[in-house]
């Protein structure tokens, strides 16, 4: 009892236990294709978030614009592969290249600006991209979006008749961020970010280099974005200016994080958990519901989490707690189960 | 020339009313603190308030404005009781977290507005047809009635708002407000009638705003979204918290706009807005406008 207790508290331990659970589930669990794509989905979308949780959640800049590396991701994939007929993986690595020089461009500019000034600047720059992209049709294909071409089960490029494979591949998608977000928390860099959100100045009088410390984790965080936007994009098959870079998908991968607790190392996962099934299971296409009612419900949802607990819902404090284990019982060396609880919750307005 | 001057009064008219919604905005923000997400979908709740009093009462939109006003004022007061007050009376929580609380409550306040809309009305777009139908022209330049009386309301609305602001108690109380909350809750300002009160006027504004659009612009559940980014856009440039910047704003962003569209593309007229407004955070984030040096 103890032994499981203490794996579970652990977040390695409980991370292996989930991954193991994921893995399993569609043996188990999942036995239609629906239940299938919303699951995969929800993993996708929960590495994008885990990507944005690096810069956003832990260093306090956040950003409304992550759709602009899910979005490149996406699209650099599909325009490789239906204009000049790239392999699909080759595609993938070159959409996280082009994400990562995104990054660095426009964390150059935005990243200078505080507060919400830099939510807005990012919010604006995923609706220029969302525009552009739906001005140079010729290459985009405009407002009707890029459909890849069918190729059945081909493994070599990334299409597989079995659609569990890409379930499998979203998954060790979203662990790999979960791992990478994880490490970086533990890291030195992790540490200057969450001075930052705490407190620029400070950090930057105990010698944080703020920007560069910034514009790191602004790259690492554009990374799982863009690989999320690429499998996005393999997966579906198709894509266009709104779901690419549209101010839903924008505002999604920050709200998922939200609803979850940002800054928080489960947060995420969590708020993918509970809010992408929400709003795919109630989709007017696929179900009898009118539409609209799909984000109505999940409206309302994130309302009443929010209105509960502002912090999201890993900032929850549950009235049946653990008894406190008697002093001497935890084990040494035990790691903190929620890290990211021990920034000090003092922080300035930018 | 024709096509400048043309293009330059469009931007005006336009920008009158992207003034007057911005001006609440930035009316919200400058007291409460809170950057409201559903600003633009007050707009369209404004709009679809003179669609739906035209078609069943036949009312006109410019009568309208009185009934809109008050459901909007009251529309307000319940969000912020309800939803925005609530975040800064969670136990333990930093102002920051609070902050960052009330955007993502206010975003799910405009998804909310925008898919019940979405619900009742369909994703086709309505509109007040045949009211202030003529166009007149003056020496060349072509200029709708529609959009003329559109912005002379939003320009005498916002006379007002500023004068309640410099004149009355409550406005003085505001402005106490905004240039040191502490020093004015300290001589007896009760600051949580301020904000609910500055709330409700912001969405008052923005309902009347709306109100007074839809007599030339069509609207559909996701109009909001493009006036959401547009009051940003305004209400930086104004100095966020300034109100006469941010009605000065509007209508430099009208005439931006507009310019881009003639000149440029159509559906690129947005490009050129969002990159003046990028270009004026990063070069000038106090506004265009406003005479004070940043603070942060």
């Amino acid at each position: 009892m103890n032994a499981v207790t203490r794996l579970l508290r652990s977040t390695g331990g409980l991370g292996l236990v989930v991954l193991v659970l994921v893995a399993s589930l569609p043996l188990w669990f999942i036995q239609t294709n629906f239940v299938l794509s919303v699951a995969t989905l929800t993993l996708i979308f929960m590495a994008a978030s885990l990507g944005w949780n690096v810069i956003s959640g832990f260093g306090g800049q956040i950003s409304f614009g992550h759709s602009i590396f899910f979005g490149l991701g996406a699209y650099t994939t599909a325009i490789l592969q239906v204009h000049y007929h790239l392999n699909a993986y080759l595609g993938v690595l070159l959409g996280v290249v082009v994400a990562v020089v995104l990054a660095v461009l426009l964390g150059a500019v935005t990243l200078r600006l505080r507060g919400i000034y830099f939510s807005l600047a990012t919010f604006a720059l995923t609706l220029v991209f969302a525009i552009l992209t739906g001005h140079y049709e010729g290459f985009t294909g405009g407002e009707v979006g890029l459909t890849l071409p069918l190729l059945g089960d081909a493994p070599g490029e990334f299409s597989f008749e079995n659609k569990v494979t890409f379930y499998w591949i979203a998954m060790i998608l979203a662990a790999l961020a979960f791992v990478a977000t994880w490490l970086v928390l533990r890291s030195r860099l992790g540490l200057q970010l969450r001075a930052i959100q705490a407190d620029q100045e400070a950090a930057q009088a105990s010698g944080v280099l703020a920007f560069r410390v910034k514009l790191t984790g602004l790259v690492i965080s554009a990374v799982p974005a863009a690989l999320a936007g690429s499998v996005y994009m393999q997966y579906v098959g198709f894509i266009d200016p709104d779901s690419a870079f549209g101010a839903t998908v924008a505002t999604q991968i920050a709200v998922i994080a939200f609803v979850g607790g940002a800054g928080k190392l489960w947060g995420p996962v969590v708020g993918a958990v509970i809010l992408v099934p929400l709003q795919q299971l109630l989709n007017s296409s696929l179900s009898a519901y009118p539409a609209g009612f799909n984000l109505v419900v999940y409206a309302l949802v994130v309302l009443v989490i929010l209105w509960i607990e502002p912090r999201g819902i890993m900032s929850m404090r549950f009235r049946r707690r653990r008894a406190r284990p008697p002093t001497g019982a935890a084990p040494p060396g035990e790691p903190d189960p929620e890290p990211a609880a021990a920034v000090p919750s003092s922080r300035e307005a930018g | 020339m024709t096509t400048l001057v043309q293009t330059l009064v469009s931007g005006i008219l336009v920008g009158g009313l992207y003034g007057l919604f911005s001006s609440g905005l930035t009316l919200i923000f400058g007291i409460t603190r809170v950057i409201n997400f559903a600003h633009g979908d007050f707009v369209t709740l404004g709009m679809y308030g003179a669609v739906l009093l035209f078609a069943s009462a036949g009312l006109s939109p410019l009568i309208g404005i009185v009934p809109v006003a008050i459901i909007s004022f009251v529309l307000g007061l319940i969000v912020y009781r309800v939803i925005v007050r609530r975040t800064l009376s969670v136990k333990g929580i930093s102002a920051v977290d609070a902050q960052h609380g009330q955007l993502v409550l206010t975003l799910a306040v405009s998804i909310l507005i925008s898919n019940v809309l979405l619900m009742i009305f369909g994703p086709s777009p309505q509109a007040v047809q045949g009211v202030l139908p003529a166009v007149y022209d003056v020496f060349g330049v072509y200029i709708a009635q529609a959009r003329l009386v559109s912005f002379v309301i939003a320009l005498v609305v916002f006379l007002l708002l500023y004068l309640a602001l410099q004149r009355t108690l409550y406005g003085k109380a505001i402005r106490a407000t905004v240039d040191d909350r502490d020093m004015a809750s300290m001589v007896g300002v009760d600051p949580d009638k301020v904000y609910a009160v500055s709330f409700s006027v912001g969405i008052m504004l923005t309902g009347v705003a709306g109100c007074v659009l839809a007599t030339y612009y069509p609207v559909t559940p996701t109009t909001g979204a493009g006036f959401l980014i547009i009051a940003f856009v305004t209400v930086v440039m104004g100095g966020l918290g300034n109100v006469v910047g941010a009605f000065v704003a509007g209508l430099l962003v009208g005439i931006i706009q507009q310019v881009t569209a003639i000149y440029v593309a159509v559906d690129l007229q947005d490009v050129g807005l969002f990159l003046v407004f990028v270009l004026v955070l990063v070069l000038r984030p106090q506004g265009i406008l406003s005479g004070r040096r940043a603070s942060a």
